[in-house]
């Protein structure tokens, strides 16, 4: 490349906008954390947060949390996935759990679980076809999760 | 034999004044411009600025780069781990990664990570990393944030001047006198561009960060998944040989850096940083004589006698200055594009260092000010947190 006085005063205008940029950076740096955090993209895909909530069960000291099945794919929907389920708060919880699950549209329950808090020993009974074997089981810092896996009708 | 003194060395008194706008903004932004709340707190922050300080004094006044970097960038990787460690014991007791960690989805992030959300991000809106968005540590936007304005401000010398693992196997690589493999063949500088391929690909149709998963040799030095199934203990294997042959190994063997420059995804990505940034470094065709000699120290094999001839370097050059160093000639130098080959060598330089070292300072600081508080509590208390 040429180089002339017009490239020799830009490279070094390019030069020093750097350092600018990176004073800004620094002394900015909470607000462009916040605002990149706030694009729309800047969310946790489903497969590790478990999905959106969809229906809660009070049961007086304790509540469960149903969250809607999650079929993870980069495009569309997978044949297998997972639904996530939470009962809290954790120092709340009785001994033993034991309550059916709809996670379906019409809301007839999907499958039955129990769990023993205390060992972590926990079983899955399908009520309908579709639901698999449990995936994950076990206490958070504030509930107790339970993931089961599911094929999509 | 004394050593040939650097053109690029300025006396002492300038190099003192060239400090104080480096003393002034580090201070500034190490303590957050807040007062210091106790003593503990005022001698962290007051031995991190000295020790940062002393450095680019070092640099200013030997005319030297790599040493000086070098000595703060190996100082950095070690501490990072050391504190990252501390910090894992400290919120978990361990440094394994139970499930619990990855539905909670607190797993701190890193920049590694970054080329395998871009797929996933464009097409399903979503990050596929068990993270924290914002706030806590090592959050996904707060990485985003500090690898884009690295990228900005000084390119690939993001892998010198700011990547808290880039140290490891620079360390390492500075360990034998002599190297026992001289030459690599210049095929496999390619191979970090097909990883970074292969990790991209299989992320988005996995939806899981596969190199993190399978090949991430730091996770020997940070935390990794608790070994629960016969996958996780493969796993297990794979990223402590890896961390043996590329990180300790092959550096020592070949004294390059050799993850850094045959393996990182990150580092490939990095690269194209080089062709927005305004720095890069040049050879004065006037001076070179074709010796040879920055092509051999070169820690990742970004200068080819192809390369030396055109007077430039290749587009995954980390900007760490071992070559400008080393170069008997005092051919190479740090270049602002658009200006002509060793035009104003000084001055282009301490541009280039003033946005280097101060994204060092402010980048590393924080983990230097909390393994001396560490430390120091160590020593009050006989705990580290």
């Amino acid at each position: 490349m040429k180089t002339t006085r017009l490239t020799i005063g830009a490279g070094l205008l390019w030069a020093c906008a750097c350092f600018t940029m990176m004073l800004v950076l620094f002394f900015g740096f909470p607000r462009w954390e916040q605002a990149c955090a706030a694009l729309p993209f800047m969310k946790i895909n489903d497969k590790y947060a478990g999905g959106p909530v969809l229906s809660t069960i009070e049961h007086g000291a304790y509540r469960t949390v149903i969250h809607q099945p999650v079929f993870p794919a980069l495009i569309g929907q997978a044949h297998k996935g997972f639904v996530q389920v939470n009962w809290l708060p954790l120092t709340n919880l009785p001994p033993v759990i034991s309550e059916d699950i709809a996670c379906s549209s019409d809301g007839r329950p999907d499958f039955s679980i129990t769990i023993n808090t205390s060992s972590g020993q926990t079983t899955v009974k399908p009520l309908r076809d579709g639901v698999l074997p449990l995936q994950t089981s076990c206490a958070l810092s504030d509930s107790w999760v339970v993931r089961v896996a599911l094929a999509r009708k | 034999m004394k050593s040939k003194r650097s053109s690029l060395a300025l006396p002492r008194g300038t190099a003192l004044l060239l400090c104080l706008p480096m003393l002034l903004l580090s201070s500034l932004l190490l303590s957050g411009g807040q007062p210091v709340r106790n003593a503990q707190d005022g001698i962290a922050i007051g031995v991190t600025v000295l020790f940062f300080n002393v450095l680019f004094y070092k640099m200013l006044s030997s005319g030297k780069t790599d040493r000086w970097r070098a000595t703060a960038f190996v100082l950095y990787a070690v501490l990072l781990s050391f504190t990252f460690i501390v910090r894992m014991f400290e919120a978990r007791g361990a440094m394994s990664l139970s499930v619990a960690k990855f539905i909670e989805c607190d797993v701190p992030f890193c920049h590694i990570v970054i080329p395998m959300t871009v797929l996933p991000m464009a097409l399903t809106r979503s990050i596929i990393f068990p993270g924290q968005i914002a706030g806590g540590y090592a959050s996904i936007a707060a990485m985003f944030v500090l690898w884009l304005g690295a990228c900005l401000v000084l390119g690939r010398g993001f892998c010198s001047w700011v990547c808290f693992f880039g140290g490891w196997d620079d360390g390492f690589s500075r360990l034998a006198r002599t190297a026992r493999i001289r030459t690599v063949p210049a095929v496999w500088t390619l191979l970090p561009f097909a990883i970074l391929l292969l990790v991209a690909i299989s992320s988005a149709a996995l939806l899981e960060p596969t190199y993190c998963a399978w090949l991430c040799p730091f996770k020997t030095v940070t935390e990794f998944e608790a070994v629960t199934s016969v996958t996780i203990f493969l796993k297990t294997i794979i990223f402590i040989a890896l961390f043996l042959g590329l990180v300790i190994i092959l550096p020592i063997l070949t004294k390059r850096r050799t993850q850094c420059a045959l393996f990182c995804p990150m580092g490939a990505l990095t690269s194209f940083a080089n062709y927005l940034n305004v720095f890069d470094v040049r050879s004065d065709p006037d001076r070179c004589v074709q010796c040879g000699q920055c092509a051999r120290v070169c820690p990742v094999f970004s200068i080819t006698p192809q390369s030396l001839a055109a007077g430039v370097t290749r587009m995954t050059c980390v900007k760490c200055g071992k070559c400008i160093d080393a170069c008997p000639q005092q051919a190479l130098h740090f270049h602002i594009k658009g200006t002509p080959p060793a035009w104003n060598s000084v001055m282009t330089r301490l541009l280039f260092l003033y946005v280097s070292s101060l994204f060092l300072t402010v980048f590393a600081g924080g983990t230097f000010m909390d393994a001396l508080r560490r430390l120091m509590n160590l020593i009050q208390t006989g705990h580290l947190y």
